[in-house]
């Protein structure tokens, strides 16, 4: 077998990176799309409305295409948000990188460009990064914000507004204070990540700040989920001895429980963990409320037949007897007698078991009052080891009494029987202590429950994010806004330089036309982000952000009126809801992710910019006899 | 039923060279690895078509081990590459480049392969005599009183992959993490027992994907993969408590109390008689006890342990590992002084134990890993590298290129000369054979038994094989030039030669208005001005201009400021197998191929 070059002067790959973006494009800003994506051989379909589920659903055949998949689905993987950011701007930085080889700007000159003006960008996006504890609500006397250094956004909030203009100014010194301190308190906890002397995760500690002030400054639109995420604060604060203020949250000890069926208002959030159980078993649980109970833990199935990974089963081994047994005791009853001794012995009235468990023995242990729970997450097992003292066993017959936990409570939360479908009752199983919390995620609309459950993470990471950078950029497309501004200024200056400076070996000569090219792309997001918004088309986006860009150089910061714009709510059904329009000024986005989704979309460009040729392993040479711009080595 | 076909007849072809498609085949394979040199190399995406992993790279060992040719001839010199590279790691495309080149010149210039044969033998040699002369113009000691040239032969490896996608500051920290590796794994004082010799330690890699790079960290010691779940309560105290060395012991064999290692058959158990898969964990058992009253603890398997062994041990305050692969066997035998241990039906013989001085839990990204402190001198000192990037394709790069510096590096212990990079060894080695080629023509084809004209044109191919190495660093349409005092490589990029319209062929460029010419060479050793001596005049490459190079002078008190270093062995060795390998191609007569 040989292998089939392709060489690719032409570039393909770039257009195809812009084509796998432009799918996306409408899943850009507060108002999303969802699309519907449809398998033609098996008639399968499915709803989405976020990035890397679109690229998981399609079928990528072309090698950008999976490339590009590769890197997004490691950002997620990574950071759960920004995934979205992260493919436009590598489809509009694509165009850009072709439209440079257009005008015949070198390879070389087009990536040292591209990384230097992100380089540029990032830096004095940094610079006008809010500190977490300055997006509070602050009021301003005239509306006009007065700006010296960092906040360039400082907002008016309706609610507020008019209160005391002392008061703002001696809430700002305030935070400036504050400021010093966090960053001293960012170091710290920098040096700690790194050599975690404990087992256990950490909640983001977030001391001084409103986290849900801050959380709706991230809601980017999905009101409800992040009003879920504030919830889950709330509980978990009150178990961290906070009492009722939102002092904390810990997005490792956050799981989700999705259950079709109810209404969407009937997603809550819930202290330990929530788990289906059958009409049966759940009368069991009628017994068991308000008192401590006693559990144990099994990491594996509990079946008799089951042997821990690793372990390789010979299934030739028989059993010769030369007496006939009477008694017809299987080893299986053997074993079940056994284990059903040791939980009775140690007094276990619940088995949390993370694989699946053998149904005679449930049954068995029901009717000794033993609650057996199957298919429990991993992370809740952990949890429960953690904070009950329960040691996770792979072998029931293993089980001592040092491996049962202490101090379960278990009650009934909801009937959840539907009218078809086999009865089932949610249980809510709570450890003592625990910071555990359950999002229990609710729809009529089966295909939406998926999309539920990412936005609700997206709202959680992005939470996380907020209190880890401790540092937020302004959002709404006013970073973008601002890293075109910083390149067009970079472009004048770049124009004004002695002939001789341009000359200079260390000089770019294409400096300028790459900037324009790339400072085009973040044009296009935040122009795609007001086309998605209702507020205008593509063409008046464009108009009204030139003239923006024009104020702002002349002196003007960037007001809240612009992102007003942006969020404008036209759309006749009135997709938004009075509390968002309320916010609209008051968007934040991440710092990190944002700033790692630009530097992510860069690579995958300069990847496919740099590469010439495709090589195809594996083919037979008569296959592609023929074929023009197929070689054959 | 099987059916009986003709066996079909051997394929022999005539003298391969002189056919169209071999050379179209010879061509492309040359573009492809042309293309891929230096730091302005195009990338490859390399797949199956059939949805498989796209692997993007221009690193010769990913590109040469995913790339197979049907033709006999492509896979020969293949395969001598890989092989170069298996011994020195670096200079692939260098070999590649330097061999199809010279089998192209010499098609060319029409010589008949076995006076050219003759010629490149002769030519090797006054390369490598030229290579290993004392004063060779294009080496420079390696200072191993400071890290400035280890530093820069590490950036020069490094930076020459586009695929590792970094940036300037990147690049800096990658290539002290690599420098910082390399001095690790060289052990302070002798190995005992034999005085003369030293043991080298080795470096594991760890690669995480999704962190930012500036993450990647380089650790003393070993750093082991243990899943959350595996990290028992009672292991955070033991990882806590105070200072070592803790005992430790390390077992090949699979614990998992399973009855495979009896091999195939099937077994006849008596009934009432025990279990077996009783009896085997009795035995681990026993083997867990013994390890708690020796005082084992530190205890771990390269497969799986049986849940009830390791709860015991953890019972028994034993910090278990698992499913460490074979991988980490050997650094932690070195490490540690442990003696794996293939067996668990006997008692652990007490020589078996190792040690280590402490372990703790490191968060290195998303992971969590076990830290195993290596214990004091004179055990090797065994590091851990671990490296953070963006996307699992510049990942796995950046581990390759990592993994070649840290072999970079190690090859300067023996020679502790390095080459000057970026093109200037071969411009500067073309025109001393050149020149010396030139001059002793006469007896040089006596000794040869050739005819004059005929070992110039020999000597001609050579030098312009040379040069069309360093002449691969340009891709985007720029040209080399060199100049006539250094016979250094200076590349000027496109589009910036045309407007002064002083390059003249065959004719040095006046002084002074070389406005087009780089600040410094190719690697960085000779500056356009501010230079002692007269001024500097150019001629394009491959235009045969006569020039006697003057080794250029280096201060003993100033150090050059450098930017490319190549490493000396394995650019030697790749010249020697570049040469030998077009010989060998050239020689061959017939290719016969069993078509069955």
């Amino acid at each position: 077998m040989g292998s089939t070059i392709i060489s690719q002067r032409l570039h393909v790959g770039l257009q195809q990176l812009t084509a796998l973006a432009a799918v996306t494009h409408s899943f850009l800003g507060p108002n999303k799309n969802h699309k519907f994506i449809q398998d033609e051989s098996t008639g399968e379909s499915s709803l989405v409305c976020t990035c890397f589920r679109v690229l998981e659903h399609l079928d990528l055949t072309c090698s950008v295409g999976q490339l590009a998949n590769e890197t997004i689905q490691a950002h997620q993987k990574v950071f759960h948000s920004g995934a979205g950011c992260l493919l436009f701007m590598a489809g509009v930085w694509s165009r850009a990188a072709l439209e440079c080889l257009h005008r015949g700007i070198s390879i070389p000159h087009i990536v040292s460009a591209m990384s230097e003006g992100l380089d540029i960008c990032c830096e004095v996006c940094r610079s006008i990064s809010v500190s977490i504890e300055d997006v509070r609500p602050v009021a301003s006397d005239s509306g006009t914000p007065v700006l010296q250094g960092s906040p360039h956004t400082v907002l008016r909030n309706p609610v507020t507004g008019m209160n005391s203009s002392h008061g703002a100014l001696n809430n700002k010194k305030q935070s400036r204070i504050k400021l010093t301190h966090s960053r001293h308190f960012c170091a710290n906890d920098k040096a700690d990540e790194n050599t975690t002397p404990g087992l256990f995760s950490h909640a983001v500690s977030s001391k001084g700040v409103d986290i849900p002030h801050l959380a709706e400054a991230v809601s980017h639109g999905c009101v409800a989920a992040m009003s879920l995420v504030v919830e889950v604060s709330k509980i978990q604060s009150k178990n961290n001895g906070s009492g009722d203020s939102c002092r904390t949250f810990d997005v490792n000890k956050l799981v989700t429980c999705t259950l079709p069926g109810l209404s969407e208002d009937h997603s809550c959030v819930l202290p330990g963990c929530v788990i289906l159980l059958s009409a049966e078993q759940a009368s069991l649980v009628h017994h068991m409320k308000e008192q401590k109970w006693q559990v144990v833990l099994i990491n594996g199935d509990l079946s008799e037949k089951y042997r821990h990974l690793g372990f390789n089963n010979k299934n030739d081994i028989s059993q010769v007897t030369d007496k006939l047994d009477l008694k017809g005791l299987s080893k299986e009853d053997d074993w079940e007698d056994n284990v059903l001794t040791t939980l009775l012995k140690n007094n276990v009235n619940l088995v949390l078991v993370n694989g699946e468990a053998s149904e005679r023995l449930t049954q068995h242990c029901m009717s000794h009052r033993i609650l057996v729970v199957e298919r429990v997450k991993p992370d809740i097992l952990k949890d429960f080891a953690e904070t009950t003292g329960a040691v996770p066993v792979t072998y029931a017959t293993q089980l001592s009494k040092h491996c049962v936990g202490t101090r379960v409570e278990i009650s009934i939360w909801r009937d959840c029987s539907g009218n078809r479908r086999r009865a089932s009752m949610a249980v809510n199983i709570v450890a003592d202590r625990t910071a555990l919390v359950t999002v229990v995620l609710t729809t009529s609309v089966h295909s939406k429950l998926q999309t539920l459950e990412d936005c609700f993470w997206g709202c959680a990471y992005r939470l996380h994010h907020t209190l880890k950078d401790r540092k937020l950029l302004p959002g709404a497309g006013k970073t973008e806004l601002l890293c075109v501004q910083t390149l067009q200024k970079h472009i004048k200056d770049n124009g004004e330089q002695t002939p001789q400076a341009k000359q200079g070996r260390a000089g770019n000569p294409h400096r300028a036309d790459v900037f324009q090219l790339m400072a085009d792309g973040w044009m296009d997001y935040i122009s795609t982000l007001m086309l998605n918004s209702g507020t205008c088309s593509k063409v008046d986006a464009w108009t009204t952000i030139n003239q923006q860009l024009k104020d702002f150089n002349g002196g003007l910061s960037l007001d809240a009126n612009f992102s007003r714009l942006l969020l404008r709510d036209d759309t006749e059904d009135g997709m938004m809801s009075p509390n968002m329009k309320r916010s609209a000024g008051k968007v934040y986005d991440n710092m990190t992710v944002k700033f790692e989704a630009w530097r992510k979309a860069l690579d995958l460009v300069f990847l496919v910019l740099q590469t010439d040729t495709e090589i195809i392993t594996g083919i037979d040479p008569k296959q592609v006899e023929g074929q023009s711009n197929v070689m054959v080595l | 039923m099987s059916r009986v076909t003709k066996k079909a007849s051997s394929v022999c072809t005539d003298s391969p060279l002189s056919m169209s498609e071999v050379c179209r085949k010879m061509t492309l394979m040359r573009q492809i690895l042309t293309s891929c040199f230096g730091p302005n190399g195009r990338l490859k995406q390399v797949h199956n078509n059939v949805g498989g992993h796209v692997l993007t790279t221009s690193t010769s060992t990913s590109l040469l081990q995913a790339v197979s040719s049907s033709e006999p001839l492509l896979k020969l010199i293949t395969a001598s590459i890989l092989n170069h590279l298996s011994r020195f790691s670096d200079c692939g495309l260098y070999t590649g480049i330097l061999c199809f080149s010279l089998i192209d010149h010499v098609q060319k210039s029409g010589l008949r392969p076995s006076v050219a044969i003759k010629i490149n033998k002769q030519l090797l040699e006054v390369c490598t005599s030229f290579l290993n002369q004392e004063d060779c113009g294009c080496k420079v000691n390696v200072d191993f009183n400071s890290c400035q040239s280890l530093m820069t032969l590490a950036r020069s490896v490094i930076s020459s992959k586009p695929a590792c996608v970094l940036t300037e500051g990147e690049q800096q920290h990658i290539s002290m993490l690599a420098v910082h590796a390399f001095l690790l794994t060289v052990p302070c004082g002798d190995t005992p027992g034999s005085p003369d010799r030293v043991r080298l330690g080795r470096t594991v890699t760890v690669s995480i994907e999704g962190q930012f790079v500036l993450d990647s960290a380089v650790f003393p010691g070993l750093l082991v993969n243990v899943p959350d779940m595996q990290l028992h309560p009672t292991d955070s105290e033991r990882t806590r408590r105070g200072p070592g060395p803790f005992r430790l012991a390390l077992f090949t064999v699979s614990l998992s109390g399973d009855l495979s290692e009896f091999g195939e058959g099937s077994l006849e158990v008596h009934c009432g008689a025990p279990d077996p898969e009783d009896l085997i964990l009795d035995e681990l058992l026993k083997l867990g006890e013994q390890a708690v009253t020796d005082q084992v603890e530190v205890f771990m398997c390269q497969r799986v342990i049986h849940p009830v062994l390791q709860h015991y041990l953890w019972r028994h305050g034993v910090l278990v590992v698992e499913r460490l692969g074979i991988a980490l066997i050997q650094p932690i035998v070195q490490m540690t002084g442990a003696q794996a241990v293939a067996l668990y039906q006997t008692p652990i013989p007490p020589e078996a134990y190792g040690q280590v001085k402490g372990c703790c839990v490191r968060t290195v990204g998303s992971r969590k890993m076990l830290h195993l402190l290596p214990p004091g001198e004179p055990a090797p000192a065994v590091c851990t590298m671990v490296l953070c990037h963006r996307n699992d394709t510049m990942l796995n790069e950046l581990k390759a290129a990592c993994q070649r510096a840290e072999h970079v590096l190690r090859l300067t212990l023996r020679d502790p000369v390095a080459l000057l990079g970026g093109g200037c060894t071969e411009t500067h080695m073309a025109a001393y054979i050149n020149n010396k080629g030139t001059t002793e023509a006469a007896e040089a084809a006596v000794s040869l038994g050739v005819s004059q004209s005929q070992y110039l044109l020999g000597l001609n191919g050579f030098c312009s094989s040379l040069e069309t190495v360093a002449l691969a660093l340009e891709h985007d349409g720029g040209t080399g030039l060199v100049d006539l005092t250094y016979a250094h490589h200076w590349s000027v990029p496109q589009g910036e030669a045309i407007h002064s319209g002083t390059v003249l062929q065959g004719e040095g460029l006046q002084p002074g208005d070389g406005g087009e010419v780089p600040a410094t060479c190719g690697c960085g050793l000779v500056e356009r001005s501010g230079r002692p001596g007269p001024e500097l005049e150019w001629t394009p490459l491959n235009t045969r201009y006569p020039l006697r190079p003057a080794p250029l002078v280096v201060g003993k008190d100033t150090t050059p400021q450098l930017r490319v270093l190549d490493s000396f062995t394995a650019k030697l060795n790749a010249l020697q197998v570049a040469v030998e390998m077009a010989n060998v191609v050239l020689d061959i007569r017939y290719v016969i191929q069993d078509v069955n």
